[in-house]
């Protein structure tokens, strides 16, 4: 078994956790005033609601890299419980075949 | 006679579930009373399982046997590290899920049922993970799923619970009938239901493939229960409308048993060898990825939460499946099943306090909640950090437990693709604390504030136990060290049991 000195790993994450605070708690002295909180575009104040990123498309870059993925595999989630009990049937074959050492 | 202390957990277990329907009645108008007593009833197991520590630390196998009848022809139940510790992940988590529902449940009626069908499950894991018998457990396993299925369903106002709870019934139900067979084609073969003795037995018999269809239909049908990819199907929707006590039960207790049973038959009465650990390995990885991608395009919370679940049963199925060749496999796999346990019923007790207070568990529908709930943020920041495998939580030790296995067994090709998908982990993560908790809070979390202190205590217990377990793992590595040798050690099982 490889050996693990978990108890300096955590020294180390502990000091980078108090760096980490004493730089937020130094930033806290700039305080923006509650104008500057407030949103607006092209002169109109907006809801926050609609200035949030949706959820779908944050890190688009990696669904973007793992397209063929969502465009076949996550397709196949129908949510049709046939579907699902196929998939458990065909993996049972399949399971059977590799236990014997039959490999597709 | 020796009686050891589990058997009498499983005892008030069921005393409980039969007592809590008359005494409910008696207390109709005080809604509290029945949530308070299936909480202590569940810790009070909890704290009688302890009991047995210096015996299972000590390296003791216990037995009882039920009626005084010797195996193989009575029931046993055999208590070693491995399943010990599982005894007390159940029970310690069920019982801050039910101190949590105290408060959270929403239904004021029927509520003698749902605390009745909380401490049948509980009963259920528990009697599946310390039985020596194997139509016993599947006997316990159908006593635990037809109170999930029925859990799942319970007095939601959604229609999408029922529809889960449905599915979560059928396809369970054809794993449970995989099991029942492939328990019927042992029994024929070796005359006996007694998990050592079968052992024995199906030792002498070489050459048939009959042993090896009961172990391919069994693998199938606990892979259902513990949702390993393809047959996770039912987890997401099951878990997405349910109440989220039972959906952290679920998500973090009952999928890790399901892998418990899997090895636990694997290694103790099969002897299993190169085509079983492959078939795992391929398992595990699909459930790792797609597990891990279909939880990145999530914009339901709970349903991101199953999908993460899902991921994460894939590493530990992972560790364990190279248990034989690499000790950090087994140690990591197990730290997993505990740390997983931990966190993911936290992550769905936090995802409970967000709907309690907002109505809603659509995250574009959320933002800036921290400010207004922020011991519901930190637990559920610290939750994904553990998931996602950051130090200083007990997450980052198993899994990096868990990276060594695989460079231990030689295959750097898996340390990465599991590192990838701890990458991608931490995508849906930050992306679910960022639209949730910050940003310029909506108009729909204004005026919200922290959640009751019943409800907190729990959440605040479990970020405790995750950051305890992460900067201190020696606390827990003396249960687990002792589990994973039990884990692979078929030949002391069968000594104790068959002395």
């Amino acid at each position: 078994m490889i050996s693990l000195d978990f108890t300096t790993i955590n020294i180390i994450f502990a000091i980078a956790i108090v760096f980490v605070f004493l730089i937020l708690l130094a930033s806290k002295k700039q305080k923006p005033g509650k104008t500057k909180e407030e949103l607006y575009a092209c002169g109109e104040k907006i809801n926050a609601e609609e200035m949030q990123p949706q959820a779908e498309t944050l890190f688009w870059p990696i669904l973007k890299a793992f397209k063929p993925f969502y465009k076949y595999i996550a397709k196949k989630h129908t949510g049709d419980l046939s579907d699902y009990l196929s998939w458990i049937l065909i993996a049972l074959v399949l399971i059977f075949l590799a236990l014997i050492g039959v490999y597709l | 006679m020796e009686i050891i202390a589990v058997y009498w957990s499983l005892v008030l277990l069921f005393l409980a579930a039969f007592i809590l329907p008359p005494l409910g009645h008696f207390f109709k108008a005080k809604f509290e009373f029945r949530g308070a007593l299936a909480f202590l009833v569940i810790l009070a197991s909890f704290l009688i399982l302890l009991l047995d520590l210096p015996a299972i630390l000590a390296g003791k196998i216990l037995i009882y046997k039920m009626g005084a009848w010797t195996p193989p022809i009575g029931i046993v139940l055999t208590v070693d590290a491995f399943n010990y510790l599982i005894a007390l992940i159940i029970t310690g988590i069920a019982s801050l899920v039910a101190m949590y529902s105290i408060k959270h449940v929403e239904i004021k009626t029927g509520l003698t049922k749902f605390y009745t069908l909380l401490i049948l499950l509980v009963l259920g894991m528990l009697g599946v993970s310390l039985t020596g018998d194997i139509f016993n457990m599947y006997v316990f396993f159908e006593i635990m799923s037809v109170s999930a299925y029925a859990l799942v369903a319970f007095r939601s106002k959604a229609k999408h619970a029922l529809e889960g709870g449905f599915k979560f019934l059928i396809i369970g139900s054809v794993g449970s009938s995989f099991m029942l067979l492939a328990i019927a084609f042992l029994y024929g073969l070796t005359g006996t239901l007694n998990m050592a003795d079968m052992a024995v037995k199906l030792q002498t018999l070489q050459g048939s493939i009959v042993p090896t269809l009961a172990l391919a239909l069994l693998l199938t049908g606990l892979a259902v229960k513990a949702a390993i990819v393809p047959m996770h199907a039912w987890k997401p929707d099951a878990l997405t409308w349910t109440s989220s006590e039972v959906a952290g039960l679920i998500a973090g207790v009952v999928s890790g048993l399901g892998i418990y049973c899997i090895f636990r038959i694997a290694y103790t009465i099969f002897s299993t060898g190169f085509n079983f650990m492959v078939v795992l390995v391929v398992l595990s990885l699909l459930t790792m990825i797609v597990g891990g991608l279909m939880a990145l395009v999530q914009t339901d919370l709970k349903r991101l939460l199953a999908y993460s679940g899902i991921s994460q049963s894939g590493y530990i199925v992972l560790a364990l499946a190279l248990a034989t060749i690499s000790v950090s496999g087994a140690t990591g796999g197990l730290f997993h099943i505990l740390n997983h346990a931990i966190a993911a019923s936290l992550l769905f007790l936090c995802a409970g306090a967000i709907i309690y207070r907002t109505g809603t568990q659509d995250m574009n529908k959320l933002g800036g909640l921290a400010s207004k709930m922020p011991l519901t943020a930190f637990a559920f920041v610290i939750g994904a950090l553990a998931i996602i495998g950051v130090p200083p939580t007990n997450g980052f030790v198993s899994k990096l437990l868990i990276y060594f296995s695989t460079l231990e067994a030689g295959h750097a090709e898996l340390t990465i693709i599991a590192l990838i998908m701890s990458l991608i982990t931490f995508a849906y993560y930050s992306k679910a604390i960022y639209k949730i908790f910050f940003g310029v809070p909506v108009q729909l979390v204004k005026h919200k504030r922290e959640l009751p202190i019943s409800m907190l205590i729990p959440m605040l217990v479990l970020t405790a136990f995750i950051i305890i377990l992460g900067v201190y793992p020696q606390l827990a590595f003396k249960l687990i060290e002792p589990a994973a040798e039990a884990l692979t050690a078929q030949s002391a099982y069968i000594g104790v049991v068959l002395p």
